[in-house]
């Protein structure tokens, strides 16, 4: 199974941690500042997976994850209890997959180290097989919609949608990153005139992000631009 | 040996003696020259220069005597003679070639050139008034003086004789003209008389021609009265000047003595003495009678009256010279007493036949020389008797300068020009060279004062020494100059003060000079005042030599210190003018600005005033002044408002948010600096209060992250072993209950820290803001869609009404999302389920209105704005899930958005009014 890494100076949390995910079947490597995670990341080359801690001595998390990624490609998932805007932006822009705040629950930490990995090995990780590319394929980031069956397939986890919310996440998928009124999903996806859209449609993307997201109220793809409409965020 | 005497005091003493003899043998020297050439000494030989000096003397007087000559006889001058003619003033005159300045009117001038080669014959009638009178330069001195020896007797050999009997027959004439009227000839009466009475006219006569006139008297009687009497007249004269000449008139009184000898004399030419010893042999009985001849001037009994030059005799102040020829002898006297007596033997023929001896009325006479008389000898056979004026031909010169008169003294005096006059030539030179060579070695010796016994000294030192030293006040070795106390006086003190001790001198000199002290005074002050300014000017100048040699003596000079001194005040002065405006500027910061400026305007004007009123007559100065008034105000406006540009210009800066500009308020004026120092304080506090504020801010936001940290880590690990506890599925029912507790417990602290968190930021307004056109109608609508199924689950009708028009507000799109959502998740909690709420959206002028309605589920006793406070919940037992802090949150939310919020409870209605300003 996959290797974790767990970087935390409070060990009481890099045990539970370490519990949730031997539990849950992976290998884990503990260390508790980030000159010790450097150095296992640089004796260990099995490592698919680092949870990074931000406030730590000797080496903070900012500057491990620096380090982390002159050397290596792996996944890195911030955990901190940082949980300003700016500093979830700070860290996603210095090379973070991924970003989880302090207090967590503790099962959408592992959907989020599982999706992780996932992609990690799909998109041509360590031990990852290059998926197929199939015309009818539509995906953006985690998000991959097989047309021809109409089936949709998140972080490699099938979805079941119904066919409404397939139209509306396709309409989105084909063009990621646009922000689209409610009235236009509606157009879209209806073909009809904008009728009471905003509800229908808020309705329907609410439903859309619980099936899909791993925290609808923190979505990672399909976002809400509050005032404007929705949007899909891009990979 | 110079460089060893320089030191020794002996030294220049005899140095400054032998340069004052010097000095006087200069000067000696130069009067000496200047005598010799004014007397011409270098132009002519010795005798030339003695007959010049005679000249001159003699050109300096004018002898007039009055005599009475009765007798006619042309008397030949002859050459070689000095004459001196004495007459009675006012009746004739005759001038020996010269300048005539007291010829009386009626005189009858002859000028007569009486040179070496001619002669001169006075006509008989000329010699009664006959007067020669001073020569001039300009005529050779053989042409002025001539002796004139005048003979009684018209006989070449005894000429004496002659004039003798003549004179003694112009004597005998007068009486026998009175007393022999009636005798004899009437002719010689009256030619006596004529005679006698017209003497003019007699000498005329006899002036005329006296040898016609002795021929006649040879042929005639009455002629040899004429003779005689011309030969008397020529006695006369004769008898002027010599009272010989009046013993001839004496005898001459004798009228019948000579009466008798004229008649019995055939020649024209009767000696007196014969006339005299006829008359005596005549005469048997007539005893000898001494010739007493009275020096006055108004008796024509042979009384002549002698005077002289007042200049040279002093006569205005009776005194006189009586002219005796020699062999005469006599005595003469005044009145009632015989002063001197002339011993005929006492002459020295073997000098000159014409030596005469002379005696000198002086004042001590009085008024006595008119009437002085003299006494000639006695009638002896054979003695020749000569009574004439003389001018001795050769003077005598007794050598003795003191007693000499006038004429030896100038005699004297020639002849030692004559002997000095080259001499004098060397005796400046050597004196002038020696008085230098003097003058430098006291000079070069100046202020040596050297020890004793140190001499020996080796050259270069010397040398060194001498010239460049610099020793001030020590007197050390020899070599070395020093400067007495009296060479400290600064130099020009010194210089005026001997220049004012000799003018001084001088002055005394002059004095005595012009009052005509004694010759003895004048020449010992003159001595004194010479020697006591040589010696001040000689200290003089060694006192500079000395401070020369030293150095520093214009240092110490009155001027140098006056200068120093002046130049010191001035600087004083403006060193005080600007203390006394610095003062002043300080004083006046006290002052209030106003009061000042309107000082100053005060002061400008009364400036001007004073001005105005000074040169109100001068249109010119008035201008100048104008000018310099209008340059200053000129000057002080640019100062003002370069200052005030510069204070506007930090104002304008500080304005604009520069807040570090800073003013330079050093050399400005007192009010301009003063607002350029508050504008720099402003700018100052402006920036220390947003630094304070910035770091307030920072505090808070730190506080809140790092205290949010602090308490979210322990917090994580609680729910994470809360949920392992859960996860290991323990049998016990109780443990179960109770974890299930902790984890419920647990996920509310969380959600109360986030909420708190929240809404300490923002109610700090510690968020930042990204404010945009927000349509609020589809984010309701987007906020219903989130909500819609938990409501539908709760069983609460959830109604939307208003306008569903859009509604643009100007918000931040996620806190607005905030706001709704919290009031939303508000509504859901204490909401009574199965009831309505409703969501009111209204747009009324500029003004977007939201109304969230719904019924409470639990009783609400308390007011709407209590609500709002934090942590305080409608539910006050605090059990369900809210933290109490949501309606704060939101209402801070919408008051950073610049809207408000109201809370309206009305029994069970629970009422939340957001107002958000539109955005069109």
């Amino acid at each position: 199974m996959d290797k974790i890494l767990i970087c935390d100076d409070e060990k009481d949390i890099v045990t539970a941690i370490r519990i949730y995910l031997e539990t849950t079947g992976y290998e884990t490597v503990c260390c508790y500042n980030g000159q010790e995670a450097l150095d296992a990341l640089r004796t260990d080359e099995d490592i698919h997976l680092v949870l990074l801690d931000l406030m730590m001595p000797v080496m903070d998390g900012y500057a491990c994850m620096r380090e982390i990624r002159k050397i290596s490609n792996v996944p890195v998932i911030l955990l901190t209890a940082k949980s300003e805007d700016t500093d979830k932006i700070e860290g996603l822009t210095l090379g973070a997959d991924d970003y989880v705040t302090k207090p967590f629950n503790p099962m959408e930490l592992l959907a989020r180290v599982k999706s992780s990995l996932r992609r990690y090995t799909l998109l041509g990780g360590v031990n990852g097989q290059p998926e197929e590319q199939d015309a009818n394929v539509l995906s953006c980031g985690a998000i991959s919609i097989h047309d021809d069956s109409k089936e949709v397939f998140v972080d490699g986890e099938k979805v079941a949608l119904t066919p409404t919310e397939y139209n509306i996440l396709k309409f989105l998928v084909e063009h990621p990153g646009a922000v689209y009124s409610p009235k236009e999903i509606y157009r879209e996806v209806w073909h009809d005139a904008a009728f009471e859209a905003e509800n229908t449609v808020a309705v329907h993307v609410r439903h859309l992000r619980e099936k899909i997201e791993i925290n609808p109220s923190e979505p990672r793809y399909l976002k809400v631009v509050w005032g404007r409409g929705y949007k899909l965020e891009k990979a | 040996m110079i460089t060893r005497l320089r030191d020794k005091w002996w030294a220049k003493l005899i140095a400054a003696l032998l340069l004052f003899i010097m000095g006087v043998g200069c000067i000696a020297g130069l009067i000496g020259a200047y005598y010799c050439s004014s007397y011409g000494v270098y132009d002519t030989t010795r005798e030339g220069l003695q007959e010049r000096m005679n000249r001159e003397m003699l050109s300096k007087y004018s002898v007039t005597a009055m005599a009475n000559y009765v007798g006619a006889a042309d008397k030949e001058l002859s050459p070689n003679y000095h004459y001196a003619i004495f007459l009675d003033s006012g009746t004739g005159g005759a001038k020996v070639a010269g300048d005539l300045e007291t010829v009386p009117e009626n005189a009858v001038i002859h000028e007569f050139a009486i040179s070496d080669t001619t002669s001169y014959r006075l006509a008989d009638s000329m010699f009664n008034n006959a007067y020669v009178q001073g020569g001039s330069e300009d005529r050779s001195w053989e042409e002025q003086i001539k002796k004139f020896y005048y003979c009684l007797a018209a006989d070449e050999n005894n000429t004496q004789v002659e004039a003798n009997a003549a004179g003694a027959t112009a004597g005998t004439a007068v009486e026998s003209a009175t007393a022999n009227a009636a005798a004899d000839v009437e002719n010689q009466t009256e030619s006596a008389d004529a005679q006698a009475t017209d003497g003019q006219t007699a000498a005329d006569a006899q002036a005329a021609d006296s040898q016609t006139a002795a021929d006649t008297q040879a042929a005639d009687s009455q002629t040899a009265a004429g003779t005689q009497a011309t030969d008397s007249q020529t006695a006369a004269p004769a008898q002027a000047t010599d009272s010989q000449t009046a013993t001839a008139a004496a005898q001459a009184t004798d009228s019948q003595t000579a009466t008798g000898t004229q008649t019995e004399a055939a020649d024209t030419r009767v000696t007196a003495a014969e006339t005299q010893a006829t008359a005596a042999a005549s005469e048997e009985t007539a005893p000898k009678q001494p010739i007493e001849l009275y020096v006055t001037g108004q008796d024509t009994n042979g009384s002549i009256l002698y005077r002289v030059d007042p200049e040279l005799y002093r006569v205005d102040e009776k005194k006189g010279m009586l002219w005796i020829t020699r062999n005469i002898g006599g005595e003469v006297g005044v009145p009632g007493s015989k002063i001197a007596e002339f011993d005929p033997a006492s002459f020295d023929t073997m000098i000159s036949p014409y030596t005469v001896d002379r005696f000198y009325f002086d004042d001590s006479y009085g008024g006595q020389i008119e009437n002085a008389w003299f006494r000639a000898g006695s009638q002896e056979e054979g003695t020749v008797y000569t009574v004439a004026g003389v001018v001795a031909d050769k003077l005598v010169l007794t050598g003795n300068w003191v007693t000499a008169d006038f004429f030896e003294q100038v005699q004297i005096l020639l002849g030692l020009l004559y002997k000095i006059r080259f001499a004098v030539f060397a005796v400046i030179l050597i004196c002038f060279i020696l008085g230098l060579l003097l003058f430098i070695f006291l000079m070069m010796a100046a202020g040596h004062r050297g020890a004793a016994g140190n001499e020996m000294l080796p050259d270069s030192r010397i040398a060194a020494a001498g010239g460049k030293d610099d020793a001030r006040g020590s007197s050390n070795a020899s070599g070395d100059v020093s400067l007495l106390l009296i060479d400290r006086m600064p130099m020009d003190l010194a210089l005026a003060a001997v220049l004012i001790f000799s003018s001084m001198c001088a002055a005394l000199v002059l004095e005595m000079w012009d009052i005509r002290a004694s010759t003895a005074k004048t020449f010992c002050a003159f001595g004194v005042g010479i020697a006591l300014s040589y010696i001040a000017v000689l200290a003089f100048c060694m006192s500079f030599a000395v401070n020369v040699k030293v150095g520093g003596w214009w240092e110490r000079t009155v001027i140098c210190r006056l200068w120093k001194l002046s130049a010191r005040f001035l600087r004083w002065l403006s060193g005080m003018l600007g203390i006394t405006f610095r003062k002043l500027r300080e004083s006046m910061t006290g002052v209030q600005m106003g009061n000042r400026i309107w000082a100053l305007f005060v002061l400008f004007v009364f400036c001007e005033f004073v001005g105005l009123v000074l040169f109100r007559y001068e249109f010119d100065l008035l201008m100048i002044f104008w000018l310099i008034e209008k340059i200053i105000f000129f000057l002080a406006l640019m100062k003002i408002l370069l200052d005030f540009g510069k204070v506007k210009r930090a104002g304008a800066e500080i304005a604009g948010g520069n807040l570090e500009y800073k003013v330079e308020t050093e050399k400005m004026l007192i009010d301009m600096a003063d607002v350029g120092n508050s504008l720099n304080t402003i700018g100052n506090g402006i920036t220390s209060a947003v630094e304070e504020r910035m770091k307030l801010e920072r505090m808070k936001t730190e506080l809140i992250t790092n205290v949010s940290h602090d308490i979210k880590t322990p917090l994580t690990s609680i729910i994470n072993y809360t949920d392992l506890l859960t996860k290991l599925d323990l049998k016990d029912s109780k443990a179960q209950e109770y974890l299930e507790v902790l984890g419920r417990q647990s996920a509310r602290l969380k959600k109360l820290i986030e909420d708190l968190i929240e809404a300490s930021k923002a109610s700090s307004g510690a968020l930042k803001l990204d404010m945009e056109k927000v349509n609020a109608s589809m984010l309701l609508m987007q906020a219903l869609g989130e909500y819609e199924e938990k409501f539908r689950r709760k069983g609460l009708d959830l109604r939307v009404t208003g306008e569903t028009s859009e509604m643009m507000v100007r918000a931040d799109s996620r806190y607005l999302w905030r706001i709704f959502d919290n009031l939303m998740s508000n509504m859901l909690k204490y909401a009574q389920a199965g009831t309505r709420a409703y969501i009111d959206m209204t747009c009324d002028a500029g003004e977007i209105s939201i109304i969230f309605r719904n019924i409470s589920d639990t009783p609400l006793n308390i007011t709407g704005d209590e609500l709002m406070e934090r942590f305080v919940r409608g539910d006050s037992s605090r059990s369900t899930e809210g933290s109490g802090l949501g309606l704060s949150i939101a209402d801070s939310l919408v008051a950073l958005m610049g809207g408000t919020m109201e809370i309206v409870v009305d029994g069970d209605l629970f009422k939340v009014i957001v107002r958000m300003p539109a955005a069109e």
